[in-house]
């Protein structure tokens, strides 16, 4: 099938560059399909295409069949039902086209004229259920690893013109499709301009997931703290764009980049809203505490029982000494094992098969659990609380952040064994500084400092709906107002209903 | 001078920073000094020290104003380049020697409460770290740590007063002003040191955005403090005895020790922690100050001093003595007296006399 006729091609005009010979060059792959439609001369049409990468069902019933009579390109190009296609004599465009999925039609061989028709296989995976963000109620539906369907989620929430996409191609090699979506009017076009320029200046062979792409352009590549939010649900993005954020979308991966974000916003579950505002921010409360729980629990153990237990009131310390009788190691090792322990099987979860998960439970509950303690080899509470912080993690809606937030203890812990609860306050003293230096997107990382009144209203609270106000300072939008006009609480039409 | 708006502050910000100034080792002990003649009255003294910051805040206002700059700027409009630089650098040295008073006085209160046997070096050169952290981030990660030093620890320090006043003696305080004017001046000056670190002012007006508007919150800011010590003052004297407030050192930290809740005790160990937070933000401000100053002055990288003052802090810490250490507490007294609430005035009416004759001239 390969065409031998390529001689009087080289002879009629040497190729000035590679690309210029497109058809020899393609054809080094095995995959690659050149071929003629018919036998007979007098209906000769060339057809060129990667069979890897076309949908045979388009190809055999949308194109085929106007192939049959003698038409020239031109005329094909206006039969033919297919929403993309493009009439060139470029090279280097129909080598492009060709890699994303097109069939090069030409009339003969020699021919510099090429009608691309697209009959891309764009078969992924359907929309399904967020996976790592779940929420009990409220939408469930989350991104997949395919950009124009992720677009297609975000556009049907919100249907308005000033939703705004710019495309972009990253990566040498992977040459991957980013697109950066903002609201047109809202987003500050400063941010707009900073993520734009950022995602132009990144240079790297391949870009396989949007978190590459967002650890090249963050602030401060060296932080433990995600200066983005990565989510694959869908309402949180959309809710996004509305106050003025920038999001940045890849192809090929279903996780979303959200910037500039704060910290606070790590603790927000797109949950909150859909329960009253009151339970909305207790589970809020609750994720703050938690975070503090898992941070600050086995290094307090360790600074306590190595340094201060004169701290703990005498029924309660011989409660805690009384646990720990038969270890024989220092909290600090006793702590820093157990942490490690509990850090393996979470690892060894994550990447078990799924089928063999349910052995590692029992692995992780009964022998890590039980065990040790009977062996002697930890103390009941120290499992308590190791146990107590693990859970604690995971309260963290965005999942980068839990795992900042776990790894975030075990320097504490080395600095409360060296110097006590002093250690602890040290540890907590440098991430606040920390803290304060970061900033994503040039913005403050910290949203504590500077404070802004537009904070309480949907960041460290979240008020009722009807008194969100304002879209958040931090971002600058271009929309200071939110289009906020809910109704109140009914009055009493008298007093009291009488 | 102006500055980039970018690394201005808003003029609220002022409250925390002037209050992170003045809050530093002091309060923990300074009950003992101010009623070692004055007595019971001493409190009162604290308010009349609280009312002579008020009018030095107002003092260097009128004079940054006037010269629209740091002090660097001022001195070398008043005395020229050579002798202003000379006198700007007496102050970034102050700036420093307050620093380090600071630093050794909380490494004194961790190795008498918590780690008798830590080496002063260590203590030392792991604070400076974090300040050098907090210091390279610009001003903005200064007032920043200021902030968080005053919401985080201080709401909670003040509600532990709640615990010693359910053992106090009112009756202490009564007869009210039964000392001389002179012991009550001795408790005025004794509580200066304590009131002392306003003076950072003179390097940090021109990161304020809005000087004008900043006042109040400064005078705000100082009104809080003098509240706050005449508050711990008075609480200290209500609790002690005459006699037990002149043996004791840390008349606050020993306060804090009565505190009993079912799952904890001991408190001072957590209070001394949390500490911590509080004097690192002063030391960031003041070293912050001082290595600006020497920046502004020698025109060379902040860095490099901030390294030089650390490396010489570090090596003070360890081979300083207890003479030593009183000598330095009373000399950065002596010198913010003489300095500030003596120099300084004088200054304003050079600058005042030299502007008005440019002006008739």
């Amino acid at each position: 099938m390969t065409p031998k006729a390529e001689q009087p091609d080289k002879e009629a005009g040497t190729p000035k560059s590679e690309d210029q010979n497109w058809l020899q060059r393609l054809s080094k792959s095995n995959d690659f399909v050149h071929k003629h439609t018919s036998i007979k001369e007098e209906k000769p049409f060339w057809l060129s295409y990667y069979r890897t990468l076309i949908s045979s069902d388009i190809l055999h019933q949308d194109v085929l069949p106007f192939l049959q009579e003698n038409l020239s390109l031109q005329e094909l190009k206006s039969i033919i039902p297919v929403q993309e296609i493009i009439f060139t004599k470029d090279p280097k465009e129909i080598i492009q086209n060709l890699m994303r999925g097109f069939l090069a039609l030409q009339r003969h061989e020699q021919d510099k004229e090429c009608l691309l028709i697209n009959i891309a296989n764009s078969k992924f995976r359907d929309v399904s259920v967020a996976m790592m963000e779940s929420s009990a109620i409220g939408p469930q539906v989350g991104f997949i690893e395919e950009l124009d369907t992720n677009l297609n989620l975000i556009r049907k929430r919100l249907p308005v013109p000033e939703l705004l996409v710019i495309e972009m191609k990253v990566g040498e090699l992977s040459k991957t499709n980013v697109a950066v979506i903002y609201m047109d009017g809202i987003a500050d076009p400063e941010n707009v301009n900073t993520v734009v320029q950022r995602i132009n200046d990144v240079q790297y062979d391949h870009i396989q997931d949007s978190a590459y792409l967002s650890s090249m352009i963050e602030d401060n590549t060296n932080s433990l703290f995600p200066q983005s939010i990565s989510t694959e649900r869908v309402d949180r993005v959309a809710a996004g764009l509305t106050e003025g954020k920038i999001i940045i979308a890849v192809d090929g991966s279903p996780n979303l980049v959200l910037v500039p974000v704060t910290l606070v916003e790590s603790f927000i579950a797109m949950e909150d809203y859909s329960y009253s505002w009151i339970i909305g921010n207790f589970f809020r409360l609750i994720r703050f505490g938690a975070m503090f729980i898992s941070g600050l629990a086995s290094p307090l153990y360790v600074a306590i029982m190595t340094y201060h237990y004169e701290l703990i009131p005498a029924p309660l310390l011989e409660t805690l000494v009384g646990s720990r009788v038969n270890v024989p190691f220092p909290p600090f090792l006793e702590a820093l094992m157990l942490e490690i322990m509990i850090e393996m099987v979470k690892e060894a979860g994550i990447r078990l098969p799924f089928k063999i998960g349910q052995s590692l439970g029992v692995v992780g509950g009964i022998v890590i659990g039980q065990a040790v303690v009977e062996a002697g080899l930890t103390s009941n509470v120290l499992l308590i609380l190791v146990g107590l912080g693990t859970l604690a993690s995971y309260t963290a809606p965005v999942y980068k952040f839990s795992n900042t937030v776990r790894f975030f203890k075990f320097p504490v812990i080395i600095l409360s064994q060296w110097f006590g609860l002093l250690g602890v306050f040290l540890g907590f003293q440098f991430t606040a500084i920390h803290l304060i230096r970061l900033t994503s997107l040039g913005r403050p990382y910290l949203s504590m400092y500077p404070i802004r009144s537009t904070s309480f209203q949907d960041l460290w609270f979240r008020l009722p709906f009807s008194k969100q106000k304002e879209n958040p300072t931090t971002l600058r939008p271009q929309k200071k107002r939110k289009s906020t006009g809910n109704r109140e609480n009914p009055e009493p039409a008298n007093d009291f209903y009488e | 001078m102006q500055m980039n708006k970018r690394h201005q502050v808003s003029p609220y910000l002022v409250f925390f920073i002037v209050y992170s100034s003045q809050v530093g080792v002091g309060i923990l002990g300074f009950q003992r000094t101010i009623a070692a003649k004055a007595g019971y009255d001493a409190w009162i003294g604290v308010i009349l020290a609280g009312c002579l910051v008020q009018l030095f805040i107002w003092i260097m206002f009128k004079l940054l104003e006037k010269a629209d700059g740091d002090i660097v700027d001022v001195h070398s409009k008043v005395f020229g380049n050579i002798i202003g630089n000379f006198f700007s650098f007496i102050i970034m040295i102050y700036y420093w020697l307050a620093s380090l008073s600071v630093l050794l006085g909380f490494i004194e209160i961790i190795q008498v409460w918590m780690f008798p046997t830590l080496p002063s070096w260590i203590l030392c050169s792991i604070i400076l770290v974090l300040v050098y952290y907090c210091v390279s981030g610009g001003f903005r990660a200064v007032v920043g740590i200021s902030f968080l030093s005053f919401i985080y620890p201080q709401i909670i320090l003040i509600v532990l007063y709640i615990f010693p006043l359910k053992a106090a003696h009112f009756s202490n305080l009564l007869p009210i002003m039964n000392h001389s004017f002179l012991d009550m001046l001795d408790a005025v000056k004794s509580s200066m040191y304590t009131l002392a670190g306003t003076e950072t002012l003179l390097m940090f007006y021109p990161f304020l955005r809005d000087p004008k508007s900043s006042k109040k919150f400064a005078h705000l800011a100082v009104l809080f403090t003098t509240l706050l010590y005449t508050l711990s003052s008075i609480v200290s004297f209500t609790y002690y005895s005459e006699r037990q407030l002149k043996e004791i050192i840390w008349p606050e930290l020993t306060l804090i020790k009565i505190i009993r809740l079912s799952y904890l005790e001991r408190f001072e160990y957590l209070y001394i922690s949390m500490y911590l937070i509080i004097v690192t933000a002063l030391i960031a401000l003041l070293l912050w100050c001082s290595t600006r100053g020497l920046k502004r002055i020698f025109k060379k990288k902040q860095k490099n001093y901030l390294i030089i003052l650390s490396l010489i802090s570090v090596v003070i810490s360890q081979l300083i003595n207890e003479q030593w250490k009183e000598a330095l507490d009373k000399y950065v007294t002596q010198m913010n007296l003489w300095i500030f609430y003596g120099y300084i005035p004088i200054l304003l009416i050079i600058l005042t006399i030299l502007r008005r004759r440019k002006q008739n001239g």
